[in-house]
């Protein structure tokens, strides 16, 4: 049997409705539920401050042993949590990085580093900086950070 | 002279058959193209070697054990594929390799690897209108989830026969995607859309990464218990790497344990390819099948985009639908590619990762419902 004959007799239509209808169904509902996992977490976060009997917990207190934790913490290069889109501004948060390993340096260090300080898509952004000649070979597998700072 | 008469009836020349040559023609061209030319060589190489092995006249690699002698190694080795053991085991490994924070970071991503799951459906239909059964078109059907170990697992399970056939089909089409897709892509979309540069993405937490494998499994197992085996084992070795207390499981995962069933499932699935059930009308059919199912997905994936870009007013990039087919990371590469030749500056390869990943999810989930229907 052939054709459309073939896929009647196979009820083919209703098969491929049903499968297409699961996958869809079932990545909606996982896409809802991921979609609000962040939210929940950030709600969970705060249930100190949910206690019985309207009781609050002392947020200054919980926020001064946090800063006499992090006092011990080795200092972080400030940056965005998103990155910008322009080449330059992404060079003018880069550039502290990049002064605080020897020169010429590679490119393993830089990303290291990156990740240690939270730099958001640290692969991605060294990529670019490589394709728009900030990262310059300097042989020997070494780069250099070369960017001149301007109006940004 | 009756031993060496004896001797020369048992060699390869005294028994060639000419579809044996042919398949020997084959798998060397494959094995070229594997090393020569890169594509897929990490399968391809094993894959042709193990069809150059079970095609030469009299070989013993793929034998039956009879008379109390035992069987080829080869038949051994393919026990892992029948019983379904080597297609998890490299999900467990591909979870260990995945960073599912794209998709975390924008959930409706998952959407672009659902509709590009409709290729698979339609080729199913396609299948049963040329005369396959249902559980052979499920089987060819699943080449357009553009997932090599989906595919093997399904036709392991449901189409044995056509094993070599489907799996050489879909390892070929993942490797010929920046050829597929780039002109369905052009075609299905603007150059208005295809410039569109997304918002960037948001840092998610450890937390984040680690309660995801979790939840992907406590719904799709409730949804699908049929899909666990893969699901399952790709959201265990995700949890190995996110976790952040199973580092040396995450390293065996991604990277021992990985290559070596790489080797033996690339063997055995080549050793599947004999003439007698490779030389067939099917083979071609199923060839000409699976590039329809490839052309699908990426088409539904692509207008799955657009419409998503509607949605949001034009914060999506349509082309970045087309990475819903899975074959990671090739398919987001492809979007990359596409999206830089418009807008030099356009960087699409993290959110192309977001559907990319999506669509192993969905292949995954359109094999287990194959599996629970048919």
């Amino acid at each position: 049997m052939y054709g459309i004959e073939a896929i009647n007799a196979a009820n083919g239509w209703n098969l491929a409705a049903l499968g297409i209808l699961v996958v869809f169904l079932s990545l909606i509902i996982l896409s809802i539920i991921i979609s609000q996992l962040h939210r929940i977490l950030a709600v969970w976060d705060k249930k100190e401050d949910l206690l019985p009997g309207g009781m609050t917990v002392d947020r200054s207190q919980i926020r001064g042993n946090e800063k006499a934790a992090s006092s011990g913490r080795e200092e972080t290069v400030p940056h965005p949590h998103v990155c910008p889109g322009d080449i330059n501004e992404i060079a003018a948060i880069w550039a502290p990085l990049a002064e605080k390993i020897d020169d010429p340096f590679l490119l393993a260090d830089l990303y290291k580093l990156a990740v240690k300080n939270d730099f958001p898509h640290p692969h991605m952004t060294i990529q670019r900086l490589w394709q728009e000649n900030i990262l310059v070979p300097a042989g020997d597998r070494m780069f250099r950070f070369q960017y001149e700072r301007k109006n940004v | 002279m009756d031993k060496f008469l004896h001797f020369i009836s048992q060699t390869g020349f005294a028994n060639i058959e000419l579809s044996s040559l042919v398949m020997m023609v084959i798998a060397l061209f494959l094995l070229y193209l594997g090393i020569a030319k890169k594509y897929e060589p990490l399968l391809l190489v094993p894959i042709s070697f193990g069809m150059l092995l079970v095609n030469f006249p009299l070989s013993p690699l793929m034998a039956l054990p009879e008379n109390g002698q035992p069987g080829g190694l080869l038949h051994y080795l393919y026990l892992g594929i029948e019983l379904g053991i080597y297609p998890p085991l490299i999900f467990m490994g591909i979870g260990a390799l995945t960073d599912f924070s794209p998709l975390i970071s924008n959930p409706k991503t998952l959407l672009l690897g659902a509709a590009a799951q409709v290729g698979i459906f339609c080729t199913f239909l396609g299948a049963l209108a040329l005369g396959f059964t249902t559980m052979e078109a499920g089987s060819i059907g699943i080449i357009g989830g553009a997932d090599g170990p989906t595919a093997i697992y399904l036709s392991s399970q449901m189409a044995p026969h056509l094993l070599g056939a489907i799996s050489v089909a879909a390892y070929s089409y993942m490797a010929l995607v920046p050829i597929i897709q780039p002109p369905i892509m052009r075609l299905l979309t603007t150059k208005k859309e295809r410039v569109i540069v997304m918002e960037e993405l948001r840092e998610t937490s450890r937390r984040e990464r680690i309660l995801f494998p979790v939840i992907v499994i406590l719904i799709t197992g409730l949804f699908l218990p049929t899909a666990l085996p893969l699901l399952g084992m790709l959201m265990l070795g995700n949890l190995f790497r996110e976790c952040g207390v199973t580092e040396r499981l995450s390293k065996a995962s991604q990277n021992e344990l990985n290559n070596i069933i790489v080797i033996f499932l690339g063997l055995t699935v080549g050793a599947k390819c004999s003439a007698y059930y490779f030389l067939t009308v099917e083979t071609i059919q199923i060839i000409v099948l699976g590039l329809v199912a490839f052309a699908i997905g990426t088409a539904t994936g692509v207008l799955m985009g657009k419409v998503l870009c509607k949605a949001t007013g034009g914060k999506v990039n349509p082309l970045i639908g087309a990475a819903g087919v899975s074959a990671v990371p090739m398919s987001a590469r492809v979007c990359q590619t596409v999206g830089q030749e418009d807008n030099r500056s356009n960087f699409l390869l993290m959110f192309a990762m977001g559907p990319n990943v999506g669509g192993v999810i969905g292949s995954a989930i359109a094999a287990g419902i194959f599996l629970a229907v048919l």
